[in-house]
């Protein structure tokens, strides 16, 4: 072994390190990079009468500084992060609508009963009772405009879990590409690992987990991927595509369904997820506010509204109007939703209606419902929670639905359901019946165009406990529909800065291992550099030698 | 440890993006002069301000509703004292009338002048307010609670109710009396008596001035008919109860010539003279029993002293009876007016004390809306001075720190 192949070794490690240090510095800011470092060792010695004599440097390989379970720690709370934030950035939009309590709802409904008191007050003054009748014009207004909000919120996540799905299955996709070439890689180089490539791989793992929680497991060179109860995403070499279909429940609503292999020519046939198996990730984050707080909203404005339309009306047609006729309603209230299962057998025409009980606004609760019918009984669940209310009864009439009556149509079949949301699009539903402000049955039965009584009971509803089983009137309804909204925003916020914490620690603890710093890379270049300016010395050493050699014969 | 150079930039963006977003807070506080932006800030203090607010919107409309109140009851007291200089004018011209030494014509001229006094008192009984509707006609605004027909008899049409208005959270104000309640009424609970003698009569019995001289006799309550029949002239008291049902008699008792007082039994006198003739009679009904109707009673005054009575004894009697009578019934109506508008006045009273509750109620909603949401201006001001200085402290150590690189220090 002479002095100048010790050199060369030497030469080589240096330069394979000046170059993966240049490769950390060029990565330096790149999403996803680890850190890169040569591996290097002794490459022996040679036995010799003289002892062991070394043979310079060799390069073993190069690696990533990688730690898999702190990256794993990093990937979930980033998730959990992306969850939040997408949980967030859409209840602000409710809080911020609730933001300013002198607009909206609640001044118009204030300014409603104001006017029906001015009324009370006079009511043979055609300039009150037009008033009224603008002030009612315009509670209907915001109240249909804060429901039409929460309806387009509804589209706007449709659209986002659809988008979002498809995204998914293009990273799994990608990932399904990284495993062939990770796997090829591994083919030709079987002994060194293909760092930048599994960074790669990483990097879409970690942006999938933004959009969803997955989890991973790795078999071989290739990682599996799977979603929610363990539905698979990515199987060896087979993508099982996640799908946005609508609900079979809800049409309306969009929801996750996975694909399951039929069996035939490897077709897959889509089943769909319950929405709180989904969580993290911006969809996770999506589905949860749906469910959590978009629909709780809008069911409790619609109750509002119904208390409203159901207490106004009964009272206003007790009374007598300006021309001596009875009253008649003063708003129009739709009827509670009811939709049909798409699973439904349609051969006995069942078809279920139901309509709101006139005096038990009381009794309504906010929630959904399913009925469900197993062919001998009907049970009533709350929906998406599945508990039971009340027992199962043969008979329709033995189940109910709090404040509505139902009414079936047709023969069931065993197997049928239906959702009931009673409230849901009662604010949407909610218009105004009355034009004429001479139709205002400002009087009771007694009649006269100077009796305000049927008014003043009419003003006093604003008051009156008449949602809630007797704890709410209208306003404080509403006053606890802004609470909840803002109740869920204040702990997202929290949840998010906490979880934001949890994510810059996370970050910390894996940099610390994967992460470049340029002051080491710059002081590694000094060093690598002076390995090389040593190891040529070698060299020149060497050839001086040899020079040395041949000037002793001249 | 190792800082990765990455991390680095983002630890001070990230420093420096709180920092900002709690700037940008309180300096939202401070422009809106809202403690809370948005209701997430206090969601408890934001539920609890829409009710407050409610409250208070509810107290304002309540003092909105007093106005009109104290608008109705202050057009009512003003009709009401026209009312009551109008009956005090009608009351001197019947002790006018009382006057013995009056001639026919004088009577004549007197008849007109009540006959002018009535129409006056029709129109202020249909008085209207600003709407055009009447103001004694309870829930019938457009319905005139008096009319006089051809005849110029007036009576007083089937209106009913009274006009109420929401003047604070448990009270409702009535804001209109109906006008059978003002002209045509005994102030409720009074226990006196009318008396009254027949037109048929031709004695000269003239009776007057009804006493009720044990509150607590037996017949007080009741009504009488004094009857006179027979030679020697004697009188038969029918007494009849409230309900008109008959509820006994007295008598016959004989007639002494020359009384003055004669008994009813039971707590009640009146004063009678002259001398009637057998088949007259008198009655003496409570108020209660009575038609009090001010225009009818004008009526009959007007009708009684426009028939000539000079040189005839006992017309003139009659004359007397039907003066008496009137007197009496003015009287009792005139009292009611009073009444009814010294509860007018309370009522007025009443709103203005109802006013001070409502200003102060407001006030109170106001100091705890302040206190629910409006900034403290000091502590934000101080708390802005503060997140400043972590800005600028932020964005310092961020510029000194990523400036001490290997990399900018240069090769040696």
């Amino acid at each position: 072994m002479n002095l100048a192949n010790l050199g060369l070794t030497g030469l080589n490690a240096a330069q394979l390190r000046l170059q993966t240090a240049g490769h950390n510095i060029n990565n330096a800011a790149t999403d996803g990079y680890n850190r890169q470092t040569v591996l290097v060792s002794s490459a022996g010695a040679i036995s010799t009468g003289s002892g062991y004599i070394g043979q310079g440097v060799q390069v073993d390989s190069i690696n990533r500084s990688y730690d898999s379970f702190l990256s794993q720690q990093l990937v979930n709370s980033q998730s959990g992060g992306a969850a939040l934030d997408a949980y967030g950035n859409q209840i602000a939009q409710v809080n911020n609508l609730f933001a300013d309590r002198t607009v909206g709802v609640s001044p118009a409904l204030q300014k409603f009963f104001n006017g029906m008191q001015t009324v009370a007050s006079s009511p043979s003054d055609s300039a009150a009772r037009q008033d009224l009748l603008g002030r009612a014009g315009s509670l209907v207004t915001n109240i249909n405009s804060a429901s039409a909000f929460l309806n387009e919120q509804r589209n706007n996540i449709n659209t986002q879990i659809s988008t979002t799905v498809t995204q998914i299955n293009s990273y799994v996709d990608r990932i399904k590409d990284l495993n062939h070439q990770i796997t090829i890689a591994q083919a030709g180089n079987p002994t060194q690992p293909p760092n930048d490539l599994l960074d790669q791989r990483d990097q879409v793992v970690s942006q999938l987990s933004q959009l969803v929680n997955v989890k991973t497991s790795v078999q071989g060179g290739s990682i599996n991927l799977t979603v929610g109860n363990g539905q698979v995403l990515l199987g060896g070499d087979t993508v099982f595509p996640l799908q946005a279909v609508a609900s079979a429940a809800d049409p309306s609503r969009t929801v996750v369904a996975y694909s399951v292999a039929s069996g035939v020519n490897g077709t897959t046939i889509p089943v769909e997820m319950p929405d709180q198996a989904i969580t993290g990730g911006s969809l996770g984050g999506l589905l949860s506010y749906r469910s959590q707080a978009l629909d709780t909203a809008q069911n409790e404005l619609g109750r509002m509204a119904a208390g409203l339309a159901m207490n106004v009306n009964t009272q206003h047609d007790k009374g007598v109007d300006l021309n001596g006729a009875p009253g008649t309603d003063f708003f129009k209230l739709g009827s509670p939703k009811v939709i049909p299962n798409a699973g439904n057998n349609t051969v006995g025409g069942a078809a279920l209606s139901a309509s709101f009980v006139t005096t038990a606004s009381n009794q309504l609760t906010g929630l959904d419902y399913q009925v469900k019918f197993d062919g001998t009984n009907y049970s009533v669940f709350t929906s998406p929670a599945g508990n039971q209310v009340g027992a199962a009864s043969p008979s329709l009439a033995g189940v109910g639905i709090p404040g509505l009556s139902l009414t079936l149509s047709g023969t069931p079949a065993a197997g049928d359901s239906w959702l009931v949301q009673p409230t849901r699009t009662a604010a949407d539903d909610l218009k105004l019946q009355i034009s004429d402000p001479a139709k205002i049955a400002a009087a009771d039965i007694t009649g006269g165009s100077a009796n305000g009584v049927n008014a003043l009971a009419l003003a006093q509803l604003q008051t009156s406990k008449v949602l809630g089983s007797g704890t709410m009137s209208l306003n404080e309804s509403y006053s606890q529909i802004v609470n909840k909204v803002a109740v869920l925003t204040q702990q997202n916020t929290t949840a998010s800065m906490a979880q934001t914490a949890l994510i810059q620690q996370n970050t910390a603890a894996q940099q610390a291992v994967s992460g470049v710093n340029l002051n080491e890379e710059y002081v590694n270049l000094d060093n690598y550099q002076q390995q090389f300016q040593a190891a040529s010395r070698l060299i020149s050493v060497s050839s001086k030698l040899f020079d040395t050699l041949l000037g002793m014969g001249a | 440890m190792r800082i990765s150079s990455n991390q680095f930039f983002q630890t001070g963006l990230n420093a420096i993006n709180n920092q900002q977003a709690g700037l940008m807070h309180v300096y939202q506080q401070i422009s809106s002069g809202q403690r809370m932006v948005t209701p997430a800030d206090d969601p408890l203090a934001a539920s609890q301000a829409i009710n407050i607010a409610q409250s208070q919107s509810i107290n304002t409309q309540f003092a909105a509703n007093r106005q009109v109140a104290s608008r109705n009851l202050g057009t009512e007291d003003n009709v009401l004292a026209s009312v009551t200089t109008q009956m005090q004018s009608i009351k001197a011209g019947l002790v006018q009338a009382g006057n013995g030494a009056l001639s026919d014509v004088d009577r004549n001229t007197l008849a007109d002048t009540l006959s002018n006094a009535k129409s006056n008192l029709l129109a202020l009984a249909n008085s209207t307010d600003d709407n055009g509707q009447y103001i004694f006609s309870g829930w019938q605004g457009t319905q005139a609670p008096f009319v006089a027909n051809a005849a110029g008899t007036v009576s007083s049409t089937a209106v009913s109710g009274q006009r109420r208005v929401q003047v604070d959270p448990t009270s409702q104000m009535a804001t209109s009396d109906l006008g059978t309640d003002i002209f045509a009424r005994a102030t409720p609970g009074t226990q006196g008596y009318l008396t009254a003698a027949a037109s048929a009569n031709t004695g000269t019995g003239q009776i007057a001035t009804p006493t009720v001289t044990n509150p607590v006799g037996s017949n007080v309550g009741k009504n009488f008919a004094i009857s006179f029949s027979g030679s020697p002239l004697q009188y038969t008291i029918a007494m009849t109860d409230s309900l008109g049902a008959p509820a006994g008699t007295v008598g016959p008792l004989a007639y002494q010539t020359g009384s003055t007082v004669l008994d009813m039994t039971g707590g009640v006198q009146v004063q009678f003279s002259g001398q009637p003739n057998a088949g007259d009679t008198f009655a003496v009904n409570t108020t209660a029993s009575t038609d009090l109707n001010v225009f009818g009673t004008l009526d009959s005054v007007i009708a009684a002293l426009k028939s000539p009575a000079g040189g005839n004894a006992a017309a003139s009697a009659k004359l007397s009876n039907a003066v008496s009578n009137a007197m009496q019934k003015i009287s009792v109506n005139y009292d009611n007016i009073l009444t009814v508008r010294a509860s007018v006045g309370t009522r007025l009273n009443q709103v203005d004390a109802l006013n001070a509750n409502g200003t102060s109620r407001n006030l109170g909603y106001t100091t705890q809306l302040t206190q629910l949401e409006s900034v403290d201006y000091y502590s934000a001001s101080t708390e802005l001075q503060l997140r400043q200085s972590a800005l600028d402290a932020a964005s310092l150590a961020f510029k000194k720190i990523q400036g001490n690189s290997l990399f900018n220090a240069g090769t040696a």
